[in-house]
């Protein structure tokens, strides 16, 4: 799967999950001050990732240092190159 | 000593050689021994209701996914692979898969014959068998196993890699964290350092993974103090009635549980006409993975654990309930994050579903001891 591949798969959660509008999807944005997630829609937020990606991320301590939709990005990235 | 099922590893393996090393480690995926077991397929019980039927494998591991399984256990440290029961002659190449092992420096063994952990056989001493810490059993259908005795799936090899089936599992975190969790006088006995009992046998006799071995002499006068399931649920969870719904945990699974429920008159939720609202629904699922957590966490705390249902989504209310009827509540922790998960539920009365969803709920963590917390 190429980044490209990632950064639209993991947008397509946030529009579909979450309802946010695909303008605000950029790599800086942070994902609770500025899409206004809060520790409540985390959980979906993993189970969303889990279901897209087909990848388990089921109690990874590094969702806990996601702060940015890039983070996310590079999360999923390293997880698929681990699988 | 009694021969235990353990002793198919070899001496090396054996309790107190390897118990220091191997048993309260922190890394909780590695595993030191592997058996691959070619008998019969696993009976999965309620757990059915939770996998997706393209997910349910009927064919047989070819003899490449054997040898992928081998280099998943090398790289976790496996030193030993067994290959036990009647079918093991299936493998079209048993000697290029032999071979391969032999190339990653990793000892093998055949056993030809069945063996199993009997229930009631009258072998009845101490086992000494805590092979859970340093094994676990791949089925011929890639299902991944505790031990041959405790036949519930923690998850595919086809679907997820041998680590990640094994840090995910709270049966093998359990049984690892065996001196916290293991219940009744088998926690107590003096044997307790180097031995739990059979967890096979405790489970096919008590449904409790964790119970007391029933079968151990050492047992016999205790066995007033063995609990099994069915069990009420009183003090297990937090709820208190008129608010507590669930009646009984009946049975567990890998991250579930099913638990009945009689719906009695006068209860919350129940309506003029005799039926229940619908809402009655999430609140047994809720109070049903109470219980799991309360039953599993029995030895570790006096109070049950303490948790918040926080909402609900993709609910499929099929039926109505009503006064009288006898339902069954089956839940699966579908997915973690800190204290907050996602439950998938099941209510049914008999064979008919009445409800299904998920719910989101928080319970608190910090009850639970971790692997390692002696």
């Amino acid at each position: 799967m190429t980044e490209q591949e990632i950064i639209q798969l993991t947008n397509q959660v946030f529009e579909e999950s979450f309802e946010i509008e695909k303008e605000l999807l950029k790599p800086e944005t942070n994902i609770f001050e500025d899409l206004g997630l809060d520790s409540l829609d985390v959980v979906d937020l993993v189970v969303a990732l889990q279901e897209k990606f087909g990848v388990k991320i089921r109690n990874d301590e590094r969702i806990k240092n996601i702060r940015s939709l890039g983070d996310i990005y590079n999360f999923i990235f390293k997880l698929k190159e681990e699988h | 000593m009694p021969e235990s099922c353990s002793q198919i590893f070899g001496s090396e393996f054996f309790h107190d050689k390897y118990h220091d090393k191997y048993m309260n480690q922190h890394r909780s995926d590695s595993l030191y021994a592997l058996e691959i077991y070619t008998g019969y397929p696993v009976d999965f019980g309620f757990s059915t209701a939770f996998i997706n039927p393209e997910n349910l494998h009927e064919n047989k591991l070819s003899d490449e996914e054997i040898c992928d399984i081998i280099k998943q256990a090398k790289a976790l440290g496996v030193q030993k692979i067994v290959f036990s029961g009647s079918e093991v002659a299936y493998f079209a190449d048993m000697q290029k898969i032999l071979l391969f092992a032999k190339s990653l420096d990793i000892d093998t063994t055949i056993l030809n014959k069945e063996y199993s952990c009997d229930a009631y056989s009258e072998e009845n001493n101490p086992v000494f068998c805590m092979r859970h810490g340093f094994s676990c059993v791949i089925t011929s259908y890639g299902y991944v196993l505790p031990c041959p005795g405790l036949q519930i799936p923690l998850g595919n090899i086809r679907f997820q890699k041998i680590s990640d089936i094994i840090k995910d599992s709270e049966i093998y975190s359990d049984l690892r964290n065996y001196k916290n969790k293991i219940k009744g006088p088998c926690g107590i006995c003096e044997k307790a350092e180097i031995c739990y009992g059979c967890r096979g046998r405790s489970y096919l006799i008590t449904g409790d993974y964790l119970a007391s071995d029933p079968i151990c002499e050492r047992n016999e006068k205790h066995k007033k103090d063995i609990i099994s399931l069915p069990l009420p649920l009183d003090g297990i969870i937090p709820q208190i009635p008129p608010m507590k719904l669930i009646d009984t945990i009946e049975i567990l699974g890998e991250r579930s549980a099913g638990c009945s429920v009689l719906i009695r008159e006068g209860m919350p939720f129940a309506e003029k006409d005799g039926s229940i609202d619908n809402v009655a629904y999430l609140e047994m699922m809720a109070q049903a993975i109470a219980a799991l957590n309360g039953f599993r966490n029995m030895e570790t705390s006096d109070t049950a654990p303490e948790g918040y249902l926080l909402g609900a989504k993709k609910l499929i209310i099929k039926s109505k309930a009503r006064i009288g009827d006898r339902l069954s509540v089956f839940v699966f922790k579908y997915a973690k994050f800190g204290g907050f998960g996602i439950v998938k539920g099941i209510v049914k009365r008999d064979n008919e579903v009445l409800a299904l969803g998920e719910i989101k709920i928080w319970h608190n963590i910090d009850q639970e001891p971790k692997v390692g917390d002696q």
